[in-house]
């Protein structure tokens, strides 16, 4: 006979689901796991398909279903290539989604579907959205993106992973004087620099140029943003408020030229562009692709270790490094310590924090 | 009188077990009943669990009676979209290999003695084993008995396929 657990501890297990499939087999176990079940796959809702978006429309006048609609926190929509349904949901949903606050627009195809200028009531339908992640979409301009971008009055965060637009801006970047979003969070990734230099052009002539306190580039492919001229731009714009500041660096190494990809520019861009008087958490996401160039990237990595010692970074509490990918067959272990030995320093101070990312673990 | 750091709890079949104050302060209903008992040498009885369960508790809170200080920095492990929150440490994977009753005792165990991080980690561990489960292997797992009838699985399944449709 197996104990049977609280139902108080039934909804704290539950919570750490996180995929529908999985809350959809609890729902179904009992009585008991089924309130807080539904509760989950509404309080993230991930919409898939248009063949889901369906279904949820004929759900959502449901007495037991519409009040669900209200406790969503988290909203992803998968845009349909075939059947795009994304337009529809301000029409459809404006009144129920009244406390989300994370919107994720994926896949999305806005250069062969013109967005209706009713889409961008969503913003009003949405008005408690804080943070907007566009993931994988094309707009047909900038300026589309950037309607979108200040349809949400209260924006704080804005994740802008591998999106692009057809038409860059065509007026003089300083030109657009509709009301403009203050952010405190950007994360950025994109492998195209024009789109990379529009975003940061905009940015840096709005109200965020002087609120972002947590700056995140990523990189696409072999190529950080933090590589691009207009992210050092926004780095040393950026650099005398920032708070947090995440790099992800991929440690590839080309033998001809023996470019050490991010590591050279790193120490760079962490002794003459970021401030550190207000710095206090520094992360990185380490793809580390192949074993034979770890001894390369041990002196760069040290240089790091000396700048981020040094008495101008004293208001660091943390350094915390992410391993994403390493090396096939190497061992996550003896490479947390590598990566340790690389930032001895900031190790006796019991700053640094070397970790493999979730699903890396040894 | 003995040391006022340290105090004895008695598990349910009457195991006696020594310990630090602070380590026992992780858990809410000791730390209260501390408070209200002030100094005093009479031990706390925990007639919920058992002396097997009770050394696993008391290990945990060894491990992690630093975490409250530790925490006071930036929070890198908090709501964060990427999935950082479903990190759990080794030393807590391992503390957690151990068979299935014993594994539900130590949550039930820390939800009745209120630590939070226990029921925590140990609900997060349960939610990687259920991960990708059917309804009848969840249940098998928990020995849960069906509690719909046929007509009401069938409208919840009907109900749940805008989820499932990946």
């Amino acid at each position: 006979m197996v104990l049977e657990l609280p139902t108080e501890v039934v909804d704290v297990l539950v919570s750490y689901i996180d995929d529908p499939h999985t809350l959809c087999s609890c729902s179904l176990t009992c009585r008991r796991w089924l309130p807080a079940s539904r509760f989950h796959l509404f309080r993230n809702l991930s919409i898939p398909s248009r063949a889901s978006y369906d279904i949820l429309v004929r759900l959502r006048d449901a007495p037991h279903i519409s009040p669900s609609f209200a406790n969503i926190y988290s909203l992803q929509l998968w845009e349909d290539p075939d059947k795009p349904w994304l337009y529809l949901v301000p029409l459809i949903f404006a009144q129920r989604l009244t406390h989300v606050r994370l919107l994720t627009l994926l896949k999305f195809r806005w250069h062969e579907f013109p967005l209706h200028p009713s889409f961008f009531t969503i913003g009003f339908c949405l008005a408690s959205i804080t943070s907007l992640t566009l993931v994988g979409g094309t707009f047909h301009t900038f300026t589309e993106f950037r309607r979108l971008v200040c349809a949400f009055g209260h924006l704080t965060e804005l994740i802008v992973e591998r999106v692009a637009w057809r038409n860059p801006p065509m007026y003089s970047r300083c030109a657009y004087h509709a009301p403009s979003p203050r952010l405190q969070l950007l994360w950025l990734n994109s492998g195209c620099e024009s789109t990379v230099t529009s975003l940061v052009d905009w940015l840096l002539c709005t109200p965020s140029a002087r609120s972002i306190r947590d700056l995140q580039l990523g990189n696409y492919g072999t190529q950080s943003v933090c590589d691009m001229t207009a992210a050092q731009r926004l780095t040393a714009v950026l650099g005398p408020v920032l708070e947090n500041y995440e790099l992800s660096l991929r440690l590839t190494l080309h033998i001809r030229n023996v470019d050490l990809s991010s590591c050279g520019y790193l120490a760079l861009l962490l002794g003459r562009r970021v401030y550190p008087a207000s710095l206090v958490h520094l992360s990185f996401d380490l793809y580390i692709a192949g074993q034979e160039s770890l001894e390369l990237f041990a002196a760069p990595w040290t240089q790091v270790d000396v700048i981020l010692a040094g008495e101008v970074f004293s208001s660091l509490q943390m350094v915390t490094i992410w391993l994403r990918q390493v090396p096939p067959a190497s061992s996550v272990g003896l490479l947390v310590e590598t990566v340790e030995e690389w930032l001895l320093r900031l190790k006796s101070r019991s700053l640094l924090h070397v970790k493999p990312w979730w699903n890396l673990r040894s | 009188m003995g040391d006022s750091n340290r105090l004895t709890l008695v598990a349910s079949d009457g195991g006696k077990f020594v310990v630090d104050k602070e380590v026992v302060q992780m858990s809410v209903l000791l730390k209260n009943m501390i408070e209200d008992l002030g100094e005093t040498d009479e031990s706390i009885p925990i007639p919920n669990v058992t002396s097997p369960v009770l050394t696993k508790v008391i290990e945990f809170c060894e491990n992690h009676r630093t975490d409250a200080a530790r925490t006071d920095g930036p929070n890198v492990d908090g709501d964060d979209a990427r999935m950082r929150t479903a990190v759990v440490s080794d030393w807590d994977r391992q503390f957690f290999d151990v068979d299935q009753d014993l594994m539900f005792e130590i949550i039930v165990a820390a939800n009745y003695l209120d630590i939070k991080s226990l029921v925590d980690v140990g609900c997060k561990v349960v939610a990687d084993m259920i991960k990708g489960k059917s309804p009848q292997e969840i249940r098998d797992l928990f020995d849960i008995v069906n509690d719909f009838s046929p007509e009401e699985e069938a409208a919840l399944r009907k109900e749940n396929e805008w989820a499932n449709d990946r």
